[in-house]
């Protein structure tokens, strides 16, 4: 009769089943498609709002109406489209949507139709100006440009402005955070809670009798992080094809590279987390106890969630480096250019360190904490003598 | 051979353990008795290293038994352990590869196992979908799916119906008899006397009867039934006889020597034809409560 000896693997015997088992999980797919269908609507939302403000379309009478809008445009940098019609027919055409303004010559000046007072016609009432003061100077055998020497106005805005890329490396940051957050809680949890499950129904008893703890521990957190970071890769697919058909695609190519540092850290800090996830699992003996024995992890994850929204300057700076926490913050300070791809290595390896010292931890927790069938398992027991 | 040598195992103030010393020998049943509390699951998770003992030591093949050796052991815990909202064969599968086993070999296994067991309709359906009996059917299959060299098994046989145990003993029959040892514990005496080749009874944690069922039975007081054409009354006052039960011409006796049972032999056939003169075989359960006392 055949016998048979250790697997050479186990751990990724073990990774492979949590995989399959949630695949197999209906609660996964729902999950995973609100969370699409969420990214979906708030990108078609943005699309359509980006769609809705096309060129501004401008009805003129003449020639002089196309050239104020020629000045208008070349003022603006704005396209503006012109259509020729009487201006009788000016209200009309607005109230059917197929202009936004019409301008006209009167006897004494220039009559402006829009809808409302809060139409944008500054562009066009400038051109107005700029096109009958030229044509008056023409007239009076003035060049236009000598009136306007000395006109220039420069606008400075007071305080440190925030440039347009520093905003974008902003939001991103924010969006790495709550995107780290919400995976390290849902897929932590999850660990938590199979690991107890596991340990209510002694299936704990046979697994353990016939692998080593640490593969359990090493295999549990492999095949969660495996999923969570496949997830988090379709989020992040989504959100860029979605990026790229805004106005803020141009940032795209800036934002990629970062974006892998982030799912870099993410992995890193997050396998770190899940071992101790696991942990927390076998410290308790029924689900309803998850609640305490998670209490730890759930405050770093909150420290992690924060520092990515309002870490700025030093704290920041220091913050990138520690473990977990740098899973955020680094990815965040490569995108606004205060750190190199040197500091992210180092913050990498510091975090790649604590996670050998939390699979160490995770495995000490989980081996003391799967024999215990009741209450909580205290710290004074975990270090105490042989248990 | 499984050799468990003086293990202890304690729990603060309390000794779950004490001292416990036995052998489960290739080829053999070992019935593993005792009431609750009296520390047969917690030897047997010290055996599977589950729980490590405070002193004391396992031996498998006269060696200090190691993870790998357990890794060949197949182990089926008290509470039932499976995932209940697994397809069961998958759920062999994985055990079958965790013990080493390639996928495929794995599979084949499991599907045989249940169909064996008549649940190969029933591959696909989750666990929790099974009655009690058929999920403990897959429990015993997942003990046995990769060819184990040592079968540990604690309470394999609650809530089966008798023909359930026959058919899980005969499956069982077939590991032993290719040389494996199988040690099983038990609540029900009169199946552990039924299937049992050697028996160990433990209480509060130490082992107080340890044997084959006929060496238990000869430990204790000889006991006879006699049956005579004749009143049996002259046997209050003989010497070397403790009269137990008495009617007429039965009587239930014990000998305190081999002397006395001829003795009374003789005495009986001089007073008149004896019909029946043998020793009673004792029920386990009373030599249980005997030695538990």
């Amino acid at each position: 009769m055949k016998t048979y000896t250790k697997p050479r693997f186990p751990w990724w015997i073990v990774a492979r089943r949590e995989i399959m088992a949630k695949l197999a999980d209906k609660g996964f797919w729902i999950s995973t498609a609100v969370v699409v269908a969420l990214i979906g609507l708030g990108l078609g939302a943005s699309f359509l709002f980006a769609s809705a403000q096309g060129n501004m379309t401008v009805g003129v009478t003449d020639e002089a109406g196309r050239e104020v809008v020629a000045i208008a445009v070349a003022e603006s940098e704005q396209p503006i489209d012109v259509v020729e019609m009487p201006a009788d027919e000016f209200d009309s055409a607005i109230e059917a949507g197929s202009i936004d303004a019409g301008i006209s010559r009167t006897d004494d000046g220039w009559d402006l139709v829009v809808e409302s007072i809060e139409t944008s016609t500054g562009a066009i009432q400038s051109a107005i100006t700029k096109y009958v003061t030229a044509t008056n100077a023409e007239a009076l055998g003035i060049d236009p440009a000598e009136l306007e020497v000395g006109s220039q106005v420069e606008v400075r805005l007071a305080g440190e402005q925030v440039a347009d890329d520093a905003v974008v490396a902003l939001v991103t940051g924010m969006v790495f955070s709550v995107l780290f957050f919400m995976s390290a809680m849902f897929y932590g949890l999850q660990i938590a809670q199979s690991v107890v499950e596991e340990k209510e129904s002694r299936l704990v008893e046979i697994l353990s009798a016939a692998v080593p703890t640490r593969d359990l521990l090493v295999g549990k957190a492999l095949g969660n992080t495996i999923m969570a970071l496949g997830q988090l890769l379709l989020f992040i697919a989504m959100g860029a094809i979605g990026v790229s058909i805004t106005e803020f695609g141009a940032f795209l190519p800036v934002l990629l590279p970062n974006i892998g540092w982030f799912v870099l850290f993410f992995v890193v800090g997050f396998a770190a987390l899940s071992t101790l996830w696991a942990a927390t699992g076998a410290m308790a003996t029924r689900v309803q106890d998850i609640n305490n024995t998670t209490m730890p992890l759930m405050m770093i994850l909150m420290v992690v969630y924060l520092a990515g929204f309002f870490a700025r300057g030093s704290l920041a700076t220091v913050l990138s480096y520690v473990p977990v926490v740098s899973s955020v913050v680094m990815p965040q300070r490569l995108l606004n250019g205060t750190a190199g791809w040197l500091d992210a290595l180092v913050a990498l390896l510091l975090c790649g360190v604590f996670m050998v010292f939390s699979i160490r931890l995770g495995s000490l927790i989980y081996r003391r904490g799967l024999m215990k069938t009741s209450g909580i398992l205290k710290l004074g027991e975990l270090f105490s003598k042989a248990s | 051979m499984l050799e468990i040598k003086n293990l202890t195992r304690r729990f603060g103030d309390l000794t779950a353990v004490d001292d416990v010393s036995f052998e489960v020998d290739p080829g053999k049943f070992t019935g593993f008795v005792g009431g609750n509390g009296a520390g047969k699951t917690t030897t047997m998770r010290l055996v599977m290293g589950l729980l490590q003992p405070n002193s004391g030591e396992v031996l498998w093949h006269g060696a200090p038994v190691t993870a790998a050796d357990r890794a060949q052991f197949g182990y089926m815990p008290e509470e039932r352990g499976l995932y209940p909202k697994q397809p069961v064969r998958n759920q062999l599968v994985y055990l079958g590869e965790l013990h080493g086993m390639p996928h495929r070999e794995a599979r084949e296994a499991a599907e045989h196992l249940l169909r064996r067991f008549g649940l190969g309709e029933r591959m696909r359906d989750k666990l929790e979908k099974l009655s009690l009996g058929n999920q403990q059917r897959v429990q015993i299959a997942a003990a046995v799916m990769a060819n184990p060299k040592c079968l540990i098994l604690d309470e394999p046989f609650s809530g089966l119906d008798p023909d359930a145990v026959d058919e899980m003993f005969t499956v069982l029959s077939e590991f032993t008899a290719r040389g494996v040892p199988v040690l099983f514990s038990s609540h029900q005496l009169d199946l552990v006397e039924r299937l049992c080749d050697d028996i160990i009874i433990l209480a509060k944690g130490r082992v107080v009867a340890n044997g084959s069922v006929e060496q238990l039975r000869e430990a204790g007081q000889s006991q006879h039934r006699i049956r005579s054409e004749v009143d049996l009354g002259w046997l209050r006052g003989f010497p070397g006889v403790q009269v137990l039960d008495l009617d007429g011409r039965e009587a239930h006796v014990a000998f305190t020597d081999v002397a006395s049972e001829q003795a009374v032999l003789h005495e009986a056939i001089s007073r008149g034809a004896v019909r029946a003169f043998g020793p009673t075989v004792r029920p386990l359960s009373e030599i249980y409560r005997e030695v538990t006392r």
